[in-house]
Parts: C-alpha cells; structure tokens; sequence
C-alpha cells in the first residue's frame, strides 16, 4: 500500500482534510477549478468532452507541480441553452451558474486561499465566467483569473502549424480536430472515429461573412459575435474538421496546454498583492452596488 | 482494445454521445443524479466525503443495473455553510444550490428522461433536495424522486445492528459508519492515526440529538464548531474495512430495489377541482 501523500504533494483539493487544507492555504497553493459542461459534440464523441479534457489537463498539470496546484472539483453543468437541439445537452441559467461558482470561490478564499484559477473547458461558459471571476475579484480579497484552456495554445503563434491541418478559420471549433485529437490522446477508446464527420459553418465562408468566423484558435478574430441556436449552423453538432483528428496531434497540443498552464500558475502564484485606492474624500456611508 | 458498450450496456450518462441519447431515453432508463458537498470530515478524512461516497454508491449500481440506470456527473458543490469555520469547507448559497439543481434535472426531462432520482450525499440537505424534485414534478412531464444515501440502511431495520459498536445517538458526521465506508472505498486517503471520537456537546436533552439513523424530535441548527471542535460526531476509531464494506453493499442493493421500483412508477394524471377555468398563473414563485 502506498503511502498518503503529504500536503505538499497532493494536488486534489478533495482528498485533503481540514487541518491539511488550512496548511495548503498557508502553502499559498493555487486553487484550478475546472469548470466544464456536458453538452453535445457530434456523432463520435461522448457528451462529457469539455469536463473530461478541463479536468485531465489540470490533473496532468497538477501532477507536475503539485506544490504549486490544488486542482479542486469539477463543476460539471455548465451555460449552453443554444445547443438544446441536441440531446444530453445540459444547462444552468446565468445567474445560478454564475452564482454558483462565486460562492465555491468565496468559500476558497475564505479558507485563505487567494489565487483561483477558472479553467474552462467550454466556450459559451466564458462571459459568465468573466463575470463571476470579475466578482471574486470585487467581492472578495483574492485574486481570480479566468481562462479558456485552448487560449493557452495561442501563447506561441508557431505552434499551431506543428499540428493544424483543419482550415482557417473554422476547421477548429467544436468537437473538431483539436478537441477530437486531444480525446483521443487521453483515452481513444470512447472515440468513434468511424462516425467523425467534418461540418465548416456556414459563416466560416468569407463570401457569405467577412465579420462573423468563428475558431477557437483564431485569436477571436470575428468582431462580429452572434450566438443562435447551435442546430442552425451544424447538422450533426461539428464545427471544424474532426477528420482530421489523431492521437499524435492531441499529445502534441496537451503538453503545450499543460506546459503554459503551469507558467501561467507559476507566475501567478508570485504576483504581488494590488492595493485598492479609494479617491473619496472620505469613506461612503452607502454600500456598493455590489453584483 | 475494449469494445465500446452499447447503449444498453452503457450506464454513465456523460459517455454517450448526444445520437445514444436518445437511444437512452427510449430504453426509459432512470437518470441518476448524484449531488455531493465538499465539507470537512474531521481530521482524518478527505473533505471529499460526501461526493466520494454517493458517486462510488450510483456507479456501482449502475455496474449492476445498466439497462435500468444511467449516473450523470456527481453535482460536486452544495449548501454548508454552518461548517465554514473548518477550513476547506465549501458552501454555495441555498437559493443557488436549489435552482442549480433545478435547471440540470429539467434538462434531463427535456431530452425525453422521464424518471430522475437525486441521490444526496449530505443528509443536512436532504430537505432542499427534496424541494427540487417537488419542483420538477409539479412544472415538468418528468417524475422527480430523491433519496439520502444514509437512508438506504434503514431499510431492513436490522442491518445496522449488524456491524454499529458506536453510542446512540451522536454519530452523526466523519464517524464510525462514514469513516468505515471510505476505508472501504479509499483506505490510503483516510489518516486513521488522526481520528479522534467525539460526541456532540448538545447536553443530555430528549428533544435535540443527533445520529446518522434517528435524530431527535426537535431540529436546532446551529455552527458545527459550537457543537465539535475536531469536527467529528461519532466514533470514527471504531471504523473498520470491513464495516465499511458491508455498509455498502447493503447501500447498493437497496438502491438497485429502489431503481428497479421506480423505474415502473407511473406519473399519476394530476385532477384539478376548480369549479371553472383559473384567472392566473400558480404561485410558483422560485425558479
């Protein structure tokens, strides 16, 4: 039987206890939350791919720099009405989803723990994620940053073409050759690439939308953002090439997730406190519009 | 390279993909809904407790029992807030928690799964839980049942002679039964050299008393670190493996009779006696 870890070398938030918590937080240990959702990604992939790969990356990440990394656990429900069309796919509402991540991130930082990481692994969960880590950033007095896991591929604007075959934009959108690839790479037996299908949305096409492409590694390109329901611009729920996917492209693109992610905690885990300067004349005697 | 279950086979919601869906939902299968909490369980054990536990319980079911069953994603986070003075603790506001659980299981009607079953790991919260599925049952088609896992050993009324040393009452939270069942699940996570026996300091009084299998008649809530200063309520030195291994196994197939009852219960048609058409909405009033 091996032994349990220490407080230094665990890196699951679950699997610690009261008094070990309390010395995780005077470790000044970062907190990850992935937050995910279980939505929808085509014919060949499981529902489970954005908290499946969310909370893979942390772990792999957390493995590496268990000092450093509380990976806590996944919320698994995430904001994603506009892809009901398809089934299995869940929702939360703005505010209780927003909410809901608020209070377990001011229930870390109660406990002394004043650097969060949103990791999201979905992206409709982004605006209401900013705006929860806005919140904790308001609200509380730790620091909260909030991050879509593939913005760390767009670090080095090389690395992309060590691996991207799909067009630009649109062949990387939604269980397409990166998130497929990247699957396959954590466990290939749930993928059935046999029904992977390619779909490029029709707004992809510059003749029918010179503002409007949508591709997660396009740097958010499109100036024009307009969310319908998903069932209008996909039949079969791809946006990309998930053709294309393999194994060999997702290890490639997990170790560099996992490699900035762990530059990004490293960093900001040193950051300096910031001191809040109130320019009043004197304290207000009404309290802050707060949420 | 293992085959790929089919969809009967297949009892974890979240591994098929959305065309199996709809095979799922036509196979009637019973959505399984695990909702944890993330709290401290004393000094020698994970504060993962809760969540462990209910979602250990509805995947081993589910083994069982797939074609009845599917277990979608334990909810990991819920209401807890008289135990924020113990470090680690999470807690999100009752409101919240509730329209959480609200919005995730009026998906599943959505897309056709008529019968759901929350399966709560916290008994503290089995009343807002059950809030929820009253919710779901009276502004949805779908059938709504919940269960505390705790709940299920108290089935046959003589299972928990069978393996209890602890006191009654006061083995209430990281005590003999729960430090047993994780010993059972994860021993290695468990510091068995850390656990301390404490019983709540309420005072002798008939009315307010806490257990895990009868509390007394009168509920007065109060901060856990009023009550214990480990956080134990319980005997947890009197945990054992093989305790733990009958507790759930005797949890598991209670659930499995439960499944098997309430996949087949009708959703009864509702009757409304009003002498004519009503003139507004129903106060529903929470969403």
């Amino acid at each position: 039987m091996s032994n349990r870890p220490t407080v230094s070398e665990q890196y699951l938030y679950g699997k610690l206890t009261w008094p070990e918590l309390r010395q995780a937080a005077e470790m000044n240990k970062v907190i990850v939350l992935p937050v995910g959702s279980t939505e929808q990604h085509g014919k060949h992939l499981p529902i489970n791919v954005d908290n499946f790969l969310a909370t893979n990356l942390a772990l792999t990440a957390a493995q590496r720099a268990p000092d450093k990394i509380l990976v806590a656990p996944t919320i698994p429900y995430g904001f994603n009405v506009h892809a009901f069309d398809f089934p299995g796919t869940m929702h939360v509402p703005r505010d209780p989803f927003v909410d809901y991540v608020v209070d377990v991130c001011k229930s870390f930082s109660y406990h002394g723990f004043k650097r969060i990481v949103l990791y999201d692994g979905h992206g409709s969960n982004m605006p209401p994620l900013n705006l929860a880590a806005r919140r904790i950033a308001l609200e509380t007095d730790a620091m909260c940053a909030c991050l879509i896991w593939v913005a760390l591929l767009g670090i080095d604007p090389d690395h992309m073409q060590t691996w991207r075959e799909s067009q630009i934009p649109g062949g990387c959108a939604h269980a397409c050759e990166l998130e497929t690839s990247a699957y396959l790479h954590f466990d290939a037996t749930k993928v059935q690439m046999d029904k992977a299908e390619d779909n490029i949305a029709w707004y992809n096409d510059p003749a029918q939308s010179k503002f409007g492409a949508v591709d997660l590694l396009a740097g958010g390109s499109n100036p024009l953002k307009v969310v319908e329901w998903t069932s209008t611009y996909t039949p079969q729920g791809v946006m990309g090439q998930a053709t294309l996917a393999t194994p060999q492209k997702g290890e490639i693109i997990v170790e560099e997730a996992v490699s900035r992610l762990i530059q990004f905690v490293e960093q900001f885990q040193t950051l300096p406190e910031t001191e809040r300067r109130d320019h009043h004349p004197k304290q207000s005697s009404s309290p802050l519009p707060a949420e | 390279m293992p085959t790929r279950p089919t969809v009967a086979q297949q009892y974890r919601f979240d591994h098929l993909t959305w065309e199996e869906i709809n095979q799922a939902a036509a196979l009637k299968k019973v959505v399984v809904l695990p909702i944890g909490s993330i709290q401290q369980h004393g000094p020698h054990l994970p504060v993962d407790t809760d969540e462990l536990i209910v979602t250990s319980l509805a995947l081993a079911a589910g083994e069982r029992q797939p074609e009845k069953m599917l277990v979608a994603p334990t909810i990991p986070y819920s209401y807890c807030l008289e135990a924020m003075d113990f470090p680690g603790t999470v807690s999100v506001a009752s409101k919240t928690f509730m329209s959480f659980c609200v919005a995730v299981v009026k998906g599943f009607a959505y897309h056709g799964f008529d019968h759901i079953l929350l399966l709560n790991g916290f008994p503290r919260n089995d009343n807002l839980i059950e809030l929820v599925g009253r919710q779901i049952n009276l502004e949805t088609d779908a059938i709504c049942a919940s269960t505390t896992w705790t709940s299920l050993l108290t089935i046959d009324p003589e299972f928990n002679k069978s393996w209890r040393e602890s006191n009654f009452p006061g083995s209430a939270h990281a005590d003999e039964f729960e430090t047993s069942v994780y010993l059972a699940l994860d021993a290695i996570s468990v510091d068995m050299s850390k656990a301390v026996d404490e019983i709540p300091s309420d005072g002798p009084s008939p009315f307010v008393f806490e257990d895990h299998f009868g509390g007394g008649s009168v509920y007065l809530p109060t901060w856990t670190s009023v009550r214990s200063t480990s956080g134990v309520m319980g005997q947890p030195t009197k945990a054992k493996v093989e305790k733990g291994k009958r507790i759930f196994e005797e949890a598991v197939s209670q659930f499995l009779e439960i499944i098997t009852e309430f996949h087949d219960r009708p959703k009864r048609p509702r009757q409304e006696h009003q002498a004519g058409p009503s003139l507004g909405p129903l106060p529903l009033g929470v969403s």
